[in-house]
């Protein structure tokens, strides 16, 4: 940051710190969103995933595991995030309001702690598809390079990253409709190879009910890792401004007032300076907010 | 050092200010409360969802 123009430094505190972002602002629309969420269901770990279920349930059962699995355990644990995008606040600020200031910054180590497996994950699917591409092509890599080519999924993408979110963006673009067509072009080989009827009623040897749970408990685990990404949940940072309440608040004193500010409207500081008490108080009060108690 | 960072708190400060006044500005477009045709909606997509999973353990 050093030597940076200090309007440079309150664009990058504007989008990625905690300054209020203006409607005009916001960086991905709609269509940014479906590409990325788009990005994450067609990511080639999922072949992976896929490939497990198979050997559970049968197609019928993976279809509605999959799909039905984890769309209730998104309305679930995702409905913090849905209210954090519909007001435009970023879920470590919204957080603040279950977790606490220390509490939010104690998840998010623990987030980034439990995300290290999973980008080891990736890099390995990464250095495998290139190996398998490198066969493909007559090229015989050796050995060493399986943890070198994951090295470079994770540089590629750290040097991606570190470009910022419109460079994310763009290559959202790129990649996922790629992604696409590479599944489409999967389905299409599939359903040539093997007749739809027998895909249709396959059934693997030793699938029952237990078999099942487990295809269940798999798919609530796969939209995990999407929770915890950070970058699910910068898309949506709109900074429309701060939240109406959307359950009744009930009526508490002055001191508990205080309070609550500070603990359950997180916005309560992400918007106004602390020694501005009396103007959040206004502004508050003039959105009809009222800070709840504990 | 100690200059340069409270210039730089108070042109935060002077940056919040200004934002909050635009956003307290009649017509600035504030999104819309999360309403009870929208938890309606996620109480049935979750409800459903549990159901078909449920009904899922016959196929």
């Amino acid at each position: 940051m050093k030597g940076r123009p200090d309007e440079d430094r309150v664009t990058q505190e504007a989008l990625l710190g905690f300054l209020p972002v203006l409607a005009g602002e916001r960086l991905y629309g709609f269509a940014d969103a479906l590409l990325l969420l788009s990005g994450y269901c067609i990511a080639t770990w999922s072949y992976t995933q896929g490939a497990y279920l198979a050997t559970l349930v049968g197609f019928r059962q993976l279809v509605v595991g999959a799909f039905f699995g984890a769309i209730f355990m998104l309305c679930l644990y995702q409905l913090p995030v849905l209210l954090s995008v519909r007001y435009g606040i970023d879920i470590w600020i919204w957080l603040r309001a279950v977790f606490g200031g220390r509490g939010v910054m104690g998840m998010t180590v623990v987030i980034l702690f439990i995300n290290y497996p999973w980008y080891a994950v990736c890099a390995q699917l990464f250095a495998s598809s290139m190996g398998r591409l490198a066969g493909l092509l007559g090229l015989d890599l050796p050995g060493a390079a399986q943890p070198l080519l994951g090295l470079s999924c994770v540089v590629l993408g750290t040097l991606l990253a570190l470009r910022g979110p419109k460079s994310m963006g763009v290559v959202n673009r790129v990649l996922v409709p790629l992604l696409l067509a590479v599944g489409v072009l999967v389905v299409l080989v599939g359903v040539r190879a093997v007749p739809f009827s027998v895909i249709w009623n396959y059934r693997p040897a030793g699938g029952n009910g237990f078999a099942y749970l487990m295809s269940v408990e798999a798919n609530f685990a796969l939209p995990c890792p999407h929770r915890t990404t950070p970058i699910f949940s910068t898309p949506w940072r709109r900074g429309s401004g701060p939240p109406n309440s959307s359950s009744p608040p009930r009526p508490c004193g002055a001191k508990q007032i205080r309070r609550g500010y500070e603990k359950s409207q997180p916005y309560g500081w992400l918007f106004f300076p602390a020694k501005r008490p009396a103007r959040r108080q206004a502004f508050l009060h003039k959105r009809s907010i009222t800070p709840r108690c504990r | 050092m100690g200059k340069a960072r409270t210039t730089w708190k108070q042109l935060l400060e002077e940056e919040a200010e200004a934002r909050i006044s635009r956003m307290e500005a009649p017509g600035y477009p504030f999104p819309r409360r999360f309403s009870r045709g929208d938890w309606l909606v996620w109480a049935l997509v979750t409800a459903g969802s549990l159901l078909l999973l449920l009904l899922g353990a016959g196929l």
